[in-house]
């Protein structure tokens, strides 16, 4: 076979092909719709006989969109986008940017409270216990913690009755398809974003989320911050979705050989 | 800024007095407290500069006989990022002066 013989087999062979199939990647399938439990609400979870987490997403706890250089503003002149910060929390922030998180007290195996939950390696399930009318979600993440969303209606404890901890008291109601969680009794001993890191809060902080399930594969996630004791006004940072993996979650306890401190100039936990 | 912080405070490091500081902070000024309990003492003007993390604060007590003293303490936050940091730096009334140190808890 000659090479005229063999150009104009080609010229046959591609003129029997479609235009452009070459040049066009094959179209993803839609994610499937979104999951309802039987009673009409929306299921957060893997359906029964299913598997899978909400692993990692990209969320930045940022007002504003913001250019990013991993958790840290690729310009410290952005800061004014992230979130109208008092001036001392301004200040701290910045300095926590500057010293690369060093002093994080997630890495130090604390807990990832507050918004931070959701953007935490490794993950999260979140399991929903109508039963009992409550909902947990459980960090496969950091220090493997929990935190209960009571959904019965009951108010947030007030006064003296207030226990200051990492996850703080949550409770929780449904808006449609949107879950309201509503959480109050925070700590001062975590950062509570991981990106950017550093994001300060005091123990004023009440955080307002809405998660809702636009389709099966994402988790949209939406943080409000009222924390008058840093900020100097009631913000929300811009929401963002984290996808849906299908297989189960890792076992992980960040106490497991943890070497931050060693490359972050501090102490290991 | 939020908390209890122990330390000491005296004429000198081998010569100090404990105290006990509880500190508030509502959003807009910083409030507190003196070593709670008999001899308590109410911080007054207190000021926080993010620039430099300085902490100055008063307190007005008495001396033994009775005479009014006014307290000025003045430090730097240090170990900022953590949640167990300290504030250290100098005392002084109408009478005497000395190093303070504290520790949030």
């Amino acid at each position: 076979m000659n090479v005229r013989v063999l150009v104009a087999l080609g010229i046959v062979a591609a003129s029997l092909v479609a235009p452009g199939t070459f040049a066009q990647p094959a179209a993803k399938p839609p994610a499937p719709p979104t999951p309802y439990w039987p009673d009409g609400r929306v299921n957060l979870g893997p359906v029964p006989g299913g598997k899978g987490h909400w692993n990692t997403g990209p969320g930045n706890l940022s007002e504003n969109p913001v250019k990013m250089n991993g958790a840290f503003l690729a310009s410290p002149a952005d800061v004014d986008k992230v979130a109208p910060f008092q001036p001392w929390a301004r200040a701290l922030f910045l300095y926590r940017q500057e010293t690369q998180a060093k002093d994080d007290p997630h890495a130090r195996c604390k807990g990832p409270a507050g918004p931070r939950q959701f953007t935490t390696p490794y993950g999260l399930e979140i399991v929903d216990q109508p039963e009992l009318k409550r909902l947990l979600i459980l960090s496969a993440g950091a220090s493997h913690a929990w935190r209960v969303i009571h959904m019965d209606g009951r108010p947030h404890p007030a006064g003296e009755d207030v226990n200051p901890t990492y996850f703080g008291h949550s409770v929780g109601h449904w808006e449609k398809d949107t879950l309201v969680i509503d959480t109050v009794g925070f700590n001062e001993r975590f950062w509570m974003a991981g990106r950017p890191a550093g994001m300060v809060h005091t123990d004023q902080l009440h955080l307002i989320e809405r998660i809702s399930r636009p389709d099966f594969n994402a988790l949209r996630y939406e943080a409000t911050i009222d924390d008058p004791g840093a900020y100097s006004r009631p913000w929300t940072a811009q929401a963002f979705n984290i996808p849906w993996t299908p297989v189960e979650s890792e076992e992980f306890f960040c106490t497991d050989n943890n070497r931050y401190g060693e490359h972050h100039g501090g102490a290991n936990p | 800024m939020k908390g209890s912080w122990v330390g000491s405070w005296g004429p000198s490091q081998h010569h100090a007095a404990d105290v006990l500081i509880v500190l508030n902070w509502n959003g807009k000024s910083i409030t507190g407290m003196l070593n709670p309990g008999t001899d308590n003492m109410p911080i007054k003007n207190a000021t926080l500069n993010p620039a430099g993390w300085v902490l100055c604060f008063e307190a007005d007590g008495k001396d033994r006989s009775g005479s009014p003293l006014t307290y000025i303490v003045e430090g730097k936050i240090e170990n900022l990022g953590l949640s167990e940091r300290s504030i250290v730096g100098t005392w002084k009334n109408q009478k005497e002066s000395g190093p303070f140190r504290i520790r949030r808890q």
